[in-house]
């Protein structure tokens, strides 16, 4: 049994090398990316993307020139676009999908050292924002995909915190790379978390002329959720409404009472509470 | 389906069928830690996680946060055992700690916050035979884990590739490594604690220091003495070097403490001792060891 595995590993993680790049940064340092489409489009976090030109060297030893398409420091994703094409692109797995427990690798430079390959397993999964892994990352790991045991990109690594590595989901990865990188929907709120003790998100302002102000959504109007999801974190109702089609159903506490509000973002103007 | 695939598979399906008994233990500030639903109803859990002994709550599987009563803890082997009134809580599915070999591929599980379980991979780096802590307690087996350790990670359950709990994971007892509390250990001080509210062990009321006499033989000499102690009723004296215990030799305190279990309360001890350069014999009655001396 260990002899497949082994076997399984290494093809796994040879695969998983080649569809990642060495982005290169200022003074030796820099991070890493995953190659996401053929045509040179490669995804990275924004802090490894802070220049609009830069360079970065793929598995085979190549080094491509690197412009920054994209940028959303908010979500710590940027996009890049090689200027060499036919490049083995990673495919995406499903994040919503992941189990805890289950295996997963992990690409990039850790300490400047391209090609590292990294080991272990899902070890919660309690926020819509993170994957988190038991999973050795280094400085230089930043950018570079997490795996699950099939190769398929589940995450963005990102982050170390508490000795637990952090990733973007690659389901949020997908929809930023579908929309080529620009902002997300915006509600034109400004919101402060509540705890009462369940979690909510108060709108304390309103733009003039934003959605929010078209669905009839008001100052104190507190938001609990969104498409029959309960916020738990405050990231959450850009998550929601960067997930959902067009029109978001939006949980709102007014007054005391539960109700409904429709947001459809493709005619803001009809938005209404229903309920 | 490639084999790591299915390896994949395998270890998160034993992290799903285990996290049902796992609970997370609000016994202190901050983080709080993990335990397992070792028979229902009853959570083992850390010993040293835990700062208080009342107004404890246990967080289950299902979400639902219900009050617990401390049954007892043993520091030396670091449990502490809950009893709950929650209902159909269920109970973790008990494997065999004594299966493990160094080099099995095992999951360590905690639940340190609300919004589920977690895992770690883990293997097992070491097994031995019975071995005592540092805090004096008695261990069937040695379960050494190669494991990071994470806030919340004690208490939680060494889980093996069938979802069965093999251990409890402590960081407790060790300075650099993660050991586990294997099944058996835990199922005897599971038993004491909730039918003593204490682990019952024997006591001298002595310190001991080993030493080497001019002659050769080893020992180990009384440095201290409680006056009202057992061994301080039989009459032994600060500067007296203890050589056999029962006719068997004494080179360090773990060969005393071999003399001191649950059974020995209440025996008499026939103590050679070497007393101003002469040789005399002593009886002890073992007494009982005062709770919160370890």
């Amino acid at each position: 049994m260990l002899a497949p595995v082994i076997g399984d590993f290494t093809e796994t993680a040879d695969r998983l090398r080649r569809s990642t790049v060495h982005v290169e940064g200022p003074r030796g340092g820099g991070g890493s990316g995953v190659i996401w489409r053929a045509n040179g489009l490669v995804v990275t976090n924004a802090h490894v993307a802070r220049r609009a030109n830069g360079r970065m060297r793929l598995a085979d030893g190549r080094v491509a020139r690197a412009t920054v398409t994209a940028r959303d420091p908010q979500l710590d994703l940027a996009l890049l676009e090689a200027d060499v094409h036919d490049l083995p692109a990673a495919a995406a797995g499903d994040s919503d999908e992941l189990r805890v427990g289950e295996i997963v690798l992990a690409a990039g430079s850790p300490y400047g050292y391209a090609g590292t390959v990294t080991v272990g397993v899902v070890h919660a999964r309690s926020s819509r924002r993170w994957i988190e892994a038991d999973l050795r990352l280094g400085p230089g790991n930043s950018g570079g995909p997490l795996a699950d045991a099939c190769g398929r990109i589940v995450g963005i690594n990102t982050m170390v915190a508490n000795g637990v590595a952090l990733a973007i989901p690659s389901n949020i990865v997908e929809r930023f790379v579908a929309r080529r990188g620009k902002p997300t929907r915006r509600l034109g709120v400004t919101v402060e978390p509540v705890s009462m003790p369940q979690f909510g998100l108060l709108i304390v302002e309103i733009e003039a002329g934003g959605v929010a102000q078209k669905a009839v959504l008001r100052v104190g109007d507190i938001l609990t959720g969104a498409d029959n999801r309960p916020f738990e974190a405050p990231f959450d109702l850009a998550l929601a409404l960067d997930a959902s089609e067009g029109v978001s159903q939006l949980d709102v506490l007014r007054g005391g009472r539960t109700m409904v509000c429709e947001v459809d973002f493709a005619h803001p103007a009809v938005g209404a509470v229903v309920g | 389906m490639s084999t790591l695939s299915a390896l994949s598979n395998d270890l998160a399906s034993a992290a799903e069928r285990a996290s049902r008994a796992v609970v997370s233990v609000h016994g202190r500030q901050h983080v709080p830690s993990s335990g397992v639903l070792w028979q229902p109803n009853v959570v083992v859990t850390a010993e040293h996680t835990l700062k208080r002994d009342e107004e404890i709550t246990v967080t289950l599987a299902d979400g639902r946060n219900v009050p617990a009563v401390l049954a007892g803890r043993d520091a030396g082997t670091d449990l502490a055992v809950l009893k709950l009134d929650g209902g159909d809580t269920g109970a973790a599915e008990l494997g065999d700690t004594a299966s493990l070999k160094v080099g099995h591929l095992v999951l360590a599980l905690g639940r340190a916050s609300e919004k589920g379980v977690s895992a770690s991979l883990a293997f097992v780096s070491g097994v031995g035979g019975a071995w005592r802590t540092w805090r004096s307690g008695q261990v069937d087996q040695l379960v050494r884990l190669d494991v990071a350790i994470y806030p919340g990670f004690s208490g939680g359950p060494l889980v093996d590739s069938e979802g069965r709990v093999v251990g409890i994971n402590t960081s407790g007892l060790s300075r650099f490594m993660a050991v586990s509390i294997p099944v058996p250990t835990t199922n005897r001080v599971v038993k004491d604690l909730l039918e003593k509210g204490r682990i019952v062990r024997g006591y001298l009321g002595i310190g001991m220091h080993p030493v080497k006499l001019p002659d050769g033989r080893s020992g180990l000499i009384v440095i201290n003495v409680q006056p009202d102690g057992p061994a301080g009723a039989a009459g032994l004296l600060i500067g007296d070097v203890l050589l056999t215990l029962d006719g068997k030799e004494v080179g360090d305190t773990d060969d005393v403490h071999a003399h001191l279990g649950a059974d020995s309360v209440g025996k008499t001890l026939k103590a050679a001792i070497v007393r101003g350069g002469g040789n005399l014999e002593i009886a002890i009655k073992v007494g009982e060891r005062p709770r919160g001396e370890e």
